[in-house]
């Protein structure tokens, strides 16, 4: 009886399907992009990370932190301090095939580029498939996997970047899809290409992690008011943006959850208004008012259930559709059990929610008045 | 003979606030096997009455049992409903999406019959009725006494001590109305049937006659 209820009015039942449908997509979409980039963060901050991260004071997250050259220098005669690693990364533009024009905008794909320390232990995280790290003084670059993948890229190749050639001299992989979808080259280089270049972070290793971490983080933030020291274990706390889009994902599925809920309490208002004398007939001959409000709900249950199923695929589909299409890494998407667990809890929620209201309502309906109902 | 079928002490029922009064003390005892038309002009409470003997109203005051029942709000109106009361109604009231056989077993879903049983119970109802190669068919695809045959068929599914028919023939034409009439009269042996009706020749067939004039009983 739920089936043939629902399809008696077809478009009326697909519209506040899609609108479930939708809204579950958003969330599955959503959820899964912002799980998929504060893992890559995470993943990031970890392989970069020494025992402390310092950036500039004030900036909204660590990727905007803008620091001199010589804050490397003062942070090492810290006696504390066993290393400090310079981390600069940037955005350009590279055609999207190695050898294709540079002038046909079309053609070009944005690139995340790191530019590190060459021979340093924090270059080495990054394992190499192929070919070696760069050297010193030359404009060699080692290139993801992922990237010279798309780019149809290999060792021995050139990759023209930031207006100078590289040569590509060698492959690596890390797992990380950020990492594994940009170039790393030397500190070295950046520096003679951008004169006036500064750095994002530094990351510091201690000779006592254990023991000198909040003296080391007290000292830098009281010494240097341009400066803030993080411990790295918390570093994702600091990129607000990530915070800021989670937020913002949030707010975008209630919305999306709330619209789906309306179109279900429309579509079974709509139904019980139209089905009043049949709920009357029902009441007569002697269906309890629980059947009847269990058929009310599980129509708008059933109606959830397949809107959420379908908005659960659409949400997976669209978000791997967006992912292969966009060129930065940044955007990767996670599906944790708990997501889909939201997912379902959300669909079932939006059902009963939604049909709170018309099975009320239908309860109230007296047998005798509902008979005699046009 | 002598159970009390449906049994109303001083019943009253009005509506809007007492500026309209449908029923007033009205008592009536009708008895297991009778068969009862209840006629009366339009607007007179013969519907009223046979609300209050469906258990689908209560009485401004005065005091309805059905079966021993009182009809209070909370009393177990549904169950009583749907084991011991069979509605016929002026129109057939069947639901437009379900087919005949589907229709005819709505009122075993409470009870939770098994699907089988209760599709051999509809079958062999609607076969009793003439229906059997209808079972399938929506009611829109039916004339009004196939439809209103259906109807009775399903009043009869549950095999209900008291039937109760608004009008039963009120849509239909004379030879339609007939058929019901006689398949009514022939379900009814050994029950109890109330029939409210304009319909002369219908009360003439029934073993007593009350009516109902400005909301009060004169018994014929």
């Amino acid at each position: 009886m739920m089936f043939k209820n629902l399809l008696r009015r077809k478009l009326r039942t697909l519209f506040a399907l899609f609108g479930v449908a939708l809204a579950i997509a958003a969330l599955v979409a959503l959820s899964a992009v912002t799980e998929g980039m504060l893992l890559q963060l995470k993943r990031l901050a970890t392989d970069y990370r020494g025992d402390v991260m310092v950036q500039a004071t004030g900036v909204l997250d660590p990727l905007f932190s803008q620091l001199p050259f010589d804050t490397i220098s003062k942070l090492r005669e810290l006696p504390e301090v066993k290393a400090a690693y310079p981390v600069v990364s940037y955005l350009t533009k590279v055609p999207r095939l190695g050898t294709a024009a540079q002038n046909d905008p079309d053609k070009m794909r944005y690139f995340l580029v790191f530019a590190l320390p060459s021979g340093s232990a924090l270059l080495k995280r990054h394992k190499l498939v192929a070919g070696n790290y760069f050297s010193t003084g030359m404009p060699e670059l080692i290139l993801g996997a992922d990237a010279a993948h798309q780019m149809n890229l290999k060792v021995g190749d050139r990759l023209l970047l930031s207006h100078t050639q590289f040569s590509i001299v060698g492959i690596f992989k890390t797992g990380i899809r950020l990492l594994d979808g940009a170039a790393i080259y030397s500190i070295q280089e950046f520096r003679r290409i951008f004169s006036n270049a500064k750095l994002n972070l530094v990351a510091l290793d201690l000779h006592s992690p254990k023991t000198d971490l909040t003296t080391v983080i007290d000292k830098i933030n009281a010494d240097h008011t341009e400066l803030e020291a993080l411990e790295s274990a918390k570093i994702l706390d600091h990129f607000r943006h990530a915070a800021l889009f989670q937020n913002f994902a949030n707010g975008l599925s209630i919305i999306a959850l709330c619209i789906a809920t309306l179109g279900i309490l429309n579509v079974m208002m709509m139904s019980i208004h139209e089905r009043t004398r049949e709920i009357g007939i029902l009441r007569a001959i002697g269906w309890p008012a629980g059947m009847i409000v269990k058929m009310i709900v599980s129509e708008a249950f059933l109606l959830a259930l397949a809107g959420g199923f379908l908005g659960a695929w659409l949400g997976w589909a669209g978000t791997e559709l967006l992912i292969s299409s966009v060129d930065i890494g940044i955007v990767n998407a996670l599906y944790p059990p708990a997501l889909w667990i939201k997912a379902a809890v959300l669909t079932v929620s939006v059902g009963v929610i939604g049909a709170t209201w018309p099975a009320w309502k239908a309860l109230r309906i007296s047998p005798l008045e509902a008979l005699r109902y046009e | 003979m002598n159970d009390v079928i449906v049994d109303f002490q001083n019943v009253s029922r009005f509506f809007e606030e007492g500026r309209v009064r449908a029923l007033e003390r009205v008592s009536l005892k009708i008895y297991r096997g009778e068969t009862v038309a209840v006629t009366g002009p339009s607007g007179s409470g013969k519907s009223t009455l046979l609300g209050l003997m469906g258990a689908l109203d209560f009485p401004s005051s005065g005091e309805v049992k059905i079966m021993g029942s009182a009809i209070t709000p909370d009393a177990p109106l549904a169950r009583l409903r749907n084991e011991k009361i069979g509605f016929v109604f002026q129109q057939h009231h069947l639901l437009p999406h379900l087919n005949l056989e589907e229709n005819v077993m709505a009122p075993l879903r409470p009870a939770r019959v098994p699907l089988k049983e209760a599709r051999a119970k509809s079958r062999e109802l609607l076969d009793r009725l003439g229906l059997a190669d209808r079972a399938d068919f929506l009611p829109a695809k039916l004339s009004n006494g196939e439809r209103q045959r259906a109807a009775l068929a399903r009043a009869l599914i549950n095999d209900p001590q008291l039937i109760l028919a608004d009008e039963p023939t009120g849509s239909l034409d004379s030879a339609n109305g007939e058929v019901v009439v006689e398949r009514l009269l022939r379900a009814a042996v050994g029950k109890t049937l109330v029939v409210v009706t304009h319909n002369p020749e219908i009360s003439s067939r029934m073993g007593r006659v009350v009516q109902i004039l400005d909301g009060r009983l004169i018994e014929t």
